[in-house]
């Protein structure tokens, strides 16, 4: 019987995968706020791809249950009762690798960080980020030739274009020679040459039966001084897209794991967002106890620490950054501190943040962690001094965001993981931006 | 043709010699060599053109993903039961890889022909599929992907809620009218794997015959894709109808295999270990490729922690079949038998054995293998378990052998292959209240459906039928104390709420899924 070996084309497979696809990323759109809360996903080494687990695109049929409505099943292999042969990582915030257990309907996919951005861009509303034009700053550099002219000063003559519009001429006088007199092309060129560059001369020497010139001479542009060009002179901009972030997160005892866990992954997705907005973002990381120092990206994400609580030393070196190296002409800059608001003075931390204010920056946002729904004696304060008023939020009414009338500050206050998508959707209204 | 072809059409020549003298039913197989990819396609659309779905695309992705990230994998064969029967061998097996597989795949085609199962099973069925491909095709030009998707996830969610023995049991309503409550007990020719055996059928009064114009179906009713596809009160329109028709046609194709997955995966496995010891012996092979070829082969046959791989299950019950009947080691005379000493050296050379598991081989489904033949001493041997999920300290969960005992493996194994796996679901009122909703029963053994489960197929059955959808069913809850409690209820379905009623208690509650 026969054994061969065909050209196939493989089509059906890709093209039924797109559509798995296409679902896949709509259930990935309908989880968000979750995997947005994946501890996971924060905590993993940059150049990795963010592992999304997704659930929803199974197939359904009626199968049976076990009677605590979890899975089980016959396998084979070494063990007494009791013994554990697998592990599931649990759901939510808790971080966790798959393991090798079964679960045919559990389908892990792998995307993209930079997908997954895209998506939340869009979930949002925010512009198509490829033109980024959502803060571009000018800067005056000097002077520079802009543009050409057919008028200028001599010394600004450019000499490329204004040889370009002589040869132009001079083919076209070539043209009109030939076709006046039938003389040849080398012919034409001499006498035109000859006549340096006249044409009614040139014409008149061609017209001479007598004229028949031994040696060719060629021909070179004709330059008149409808053919000069300058360059013209304008004030020289830079236009930039540049956007710094000073994060500041309160570190000290107060702030369990549970609320640096949510302070740094509202950073981590606001740092992802404005990467993709602009061409250039840098992100400094503020910590702060009793005091504040910069500190590194990693030691920021990961790090914990202790002891006591001035909310205005990270608002001070948030300043003193601005003031040496970050100056408001050439930066977008967005200042947020990330607290519990338990600070031991408020009222200096309310100068601080204004004097902040005064500086220029962009926008200076507040996030508050609550405990219990609580709103904090320092956000108490803040509302008091800087005249703030409660906006319903589009995305979630559960996250309280106050504006100040006056001042370009948003506070956002809430309670679990769960609001750290809804919070960040709201700090990046679109309208905010314009 | 390449070299390496043609020894191996020499090698296929051998191979069907072989098997022939050892009495297997030998069908010249149509063996087609193909890249991996195209090798996913056929294997996630279980033919080599079908019809267009995202679950085919998903499971192709799968398989390609496993393949890629495993580096090698398994020797992946495909077999279609088609006449003539058609392989499809994998570009990149390695050599004695490919012969394995050959030999593997006649095995499997003398199932096919010879297990009673597959008697019924259509043998154009991938021209069939071709066709309804085009078809396919055209419906979502005209009719849209929008409509054309959620009726084949509907259909694809209940392609194994059928009869698949109801090509031998067309009857017409006035048949069935006979069978039920005529005098006669009608020949009974269908075969009835478990469902008949489990729930034997029960002569009932002749109701008043104008009470049994308006009962429908007469009785309760296997095949639900097939009741609710010629049923609906929408009613279908022509091109619906087509389409769930062919999703069932392609589960009757199916069904055989998948209640026979551990019979036809262990007799293939038996016989291509035999056959590749006689290609070594017979120097078709040389000693050089015998490593490629062990090492493919215990692939094959490894454990797997949680569930049960059919080449090695399905291989040791018969070879332990084949011992136990070479050597007497069965009927009354050797449960009679008491000594431990005897017991061990027992053999009356009988050499039965390979009779046996022919005979096994063309009567038996998986559920009644693992009944009759999954002896403790194998379940034992084969170190089989019964693994629950629990939650684990750290807040994730957990999977914890729960059981080793013989009996309680069995009575799980039994329940999880009988009806290739399937749930039965029976239409028992197609006219529930008289105002065409459909009442489906559980038949409950001892397992519960998933309710997350149940409520999405719920929804695709409201798809296919239009009206409310009844569903009744036992739930097995826990106590505090950890024992656990059985409930009768009935899951109501409306079009966009999920209810359920208390038949204990008589008390509905919503039950809408987080």
């Amino acid at each position: 019987m026969p054994i061969h070996q065909r050209k196939h084309e493989t089509k059906q497979g890709p093209l039924d995968a797109a559509r798995h696809r296409a679902k896949q990323r709509e259930a990935i759109k309908r989880g968000m706020r979750d995997i947005v809360a994946d501890e996971s996903i924060i905590t993993r080494r940059r150049e990795e791809k963010v592992k999304v687990p997704i659930r929803g695109i199974k197939s359904y049929r009626f199968k049976h249950g076990s009677p605590s409505g979890e899975g089980g099943g016959v396998g084979q292999g070494e063990g007494e009762p009791g013994d554990v042969i697998g592990k599931k990582p649990g759901g939510g915030s808790k971080p966790g690798q798959a393991g090798d257990q079964p679960g045919e309907d559990y389908i892990e996919s792998e995307i993209e960080l930079s997908e997954l951005i895209q998506y939340m861009l869009e979930d949002m509303g925010l512009p198509n980020m490829e033109q980024k034009d959502v803060a571009k700053l000018v800067t005056p550099e000097g002077w520079t030739f802009k543009g050409i002219s057919r008028s200028g000063l001599r010394p600004n003559i450019e000499k490329k274009r204004t040889l370009e519009q002589g040869m132009r001429r001079l083919v076209h006088f070539l043209e009109e020679l030939k076709r006046e007199t039938g003389r040849s092309e080398e012919e034409c060129e001499t006498a035109l040459e000859l006549a340096h560059g006249d044409l009614n001369e040139a014409l008149e020497l061609l017209r001479d039966p007598s004229f028949s010139p031994e040696t060719h001479i060629p021909a070179t542009a004709v330059i008149e001084r409808e053919d000069f060009r300058f360059r013209t002179m304008e004030e020289d901009v830079e236009y930039h897209s540049n956007a710094v972030v000073l994060a500041m997160m309160d570190v000290s005892a107060s702030m369990g794991t549970e609320k640096k866990f949510i302070a740094r992954s509202f950073f981590f997705w606001l740092v992802e967002i404005l990467r993709h907005m602009y061409d250039n973002v840098e992100i400094r990381f503020i910590t702060h106890t009793t005091e504040a120092k910069v500190v590194d990206e990693y030691h920021f994400f990961h790090k914990g620490e202790s002891g006591g609580t001035f909310c205005y030393t990270a608002f001070d070196l948030a300043a003193d950054l601005v003031g040496s190296q970050y100056p408001p002409s050439k930066y977008n800059i967005y200042p947020f501190l990330f607290s519990d608001g338990d600070d031991w003075n408020p009222e200096l931390t309310v100068k601080s943040l204004r004097r902040l204010l005064d500086l220029g920056v962009n926008m200076v946002g507040y996030g508050e962690i609550m405990e219990r729904s609580v709103m904090s004696n320092l956000m108490r304060h803040v509302e008091n001094v800087l005249a703030l008023r409660p906006v319903s939020s589009q995305h979630d009414p559960s996250v309280v965001v106050s504006e100040s009338a006056r001042h370009q500050f948003l506070a956002v206050l809430f309670e679990d993981e769960r609001r750290i998508l809804p919070a960040i959707k709201e700090l990046l209204r679109k309208e905010r931006w314009q | 043709m390449t070299e390496e072809q043609k020894r191996l059409e020499k090698i296929d020549q051998r191979i069907q010699e072989i098997l022939e003298e050892w009495g297997l039913s030998v069908t010249s197989i149509d063996f087609e060599i193909v890249p991996s990819q195209r090798m996913f396609e056929i294997m996630a659309y279980g033919l080599p053109v079908n019809f267009r779905h995202w679950s085919r695309g998903r499971d192709y992705e799968r398989l390609r993903t496993i393949y890629e990230h495993s580096g090698s994998g398994l020797p992946y064969e495909m077999v279609l039961n088609t006449s003539p029967p058609k392989a499809f061998l994998m570009e990149t097996n390695p050599f004695p890889v490919q012969v394995l597989v050959m030999a593997h795949v006649y095995a499997h085609v003398d199932f096919f022909t010879q297990n009673r199962f597959f008697e019924a099973t259509p043998s154009d069925i991938t021209v069939q599929a071709y066709e309804a491909a085009k078809r396919f095709d055209r419906y979502e030009e005209r009719h849209g992907l929008s409509r054309l998707e959620p009726l084949c996830d509907a259909g694809l969610a209940l392609q194994y809620n059928i009869d698949p023995d109801i090509h031998k049991s067309k009857e017409s309503r006035q048949e069935q009218m006979d069978r039920l409550y005529g005098e006669e007990e009608p020949e009974s020719g269908a075969v009835r794997d478990s469902f008949e055996e489990l729930y034997p059928r029960q002569k009932s009064e002749r109701p008043d015959s104008r009470d049994l114009v308006h009962t429908t179906p007469l009785e309760p009713e296997r095949d639900l894709l097939g009741y609710i596809q010629q049923k609906s009160p929408k009613p279908l329109q022509d091109w619906e109808q087509d389409v769930l028709s062919v999703i069932r046609n392609q589960g009757l194709y199916f069904y055989p295999q998948m209640r026979t997955k551990i019979m036809n995966e262990g007799w293939a496995a038996f016989w291509h270990e035999r056959v590749m010891r006689r290609l070594f012996e017979e120097r078709y092979l040389t000693p050089e490729e015998h490593g490629y070829y062990a090492q493919y082969h215990s692939a094959v046959l490894a454990e797997n922690p949680f569930q049960l791989n059919p080449y090695l299950v399905g291989k040791r019950i018969l070879e332990d079949v084949k011992k136990r009947w070479d050597t007497g080691r069965y009927g009354k005379r050797w449960r009679e038998v008491e000594d431990e000493h005897e017991r061990e050296n027992w053999d009356t050379q009988e050499n039965k054995g390979l009779d046996k598991i022919f005979r096994l081989r063309t009567v038996y489904s998986d559920r009644m293998l693992l009944e009759h033949f999954l002896t403790d001493e194998l379940v034992h041997d084969l170190q089989l378990y019964v693994y629950k999920e629990r939650r684990s300290r750290d807040g994730g969960k957990e999977l914890v052998i729960a059981e080793s005992r013989p009996e309680v493996i069995r009575q799980q194994l039994k329940e999880l292959h009988a009806d290739g796996g399937q749930p039965r679901i029976l239409v028992t009122n197609g006219n529930f209240k008289n105002r065409g909703e459909l009442y489906l029963e559980h038949v409950f053994e001892e397992n519960p459906l998933d309710s997350e489960y149940l409520q999405k197929t719920m929804e695709h059955v409201h798809f296919i039928w239009g009206r409310r959808v009844h569903l009744k069913t036992v739930e097995v809850l826990m106590d505090r104390a950890g024992r656990t409690y059985q409930r009768n209820v009935l899951h109501h379905f409306n079009g966009s709420t999920h209810t359920v009623t208390d038949l204990d208690s008589g008390s509905t509650r919503d039950s809408r899924m987080k």
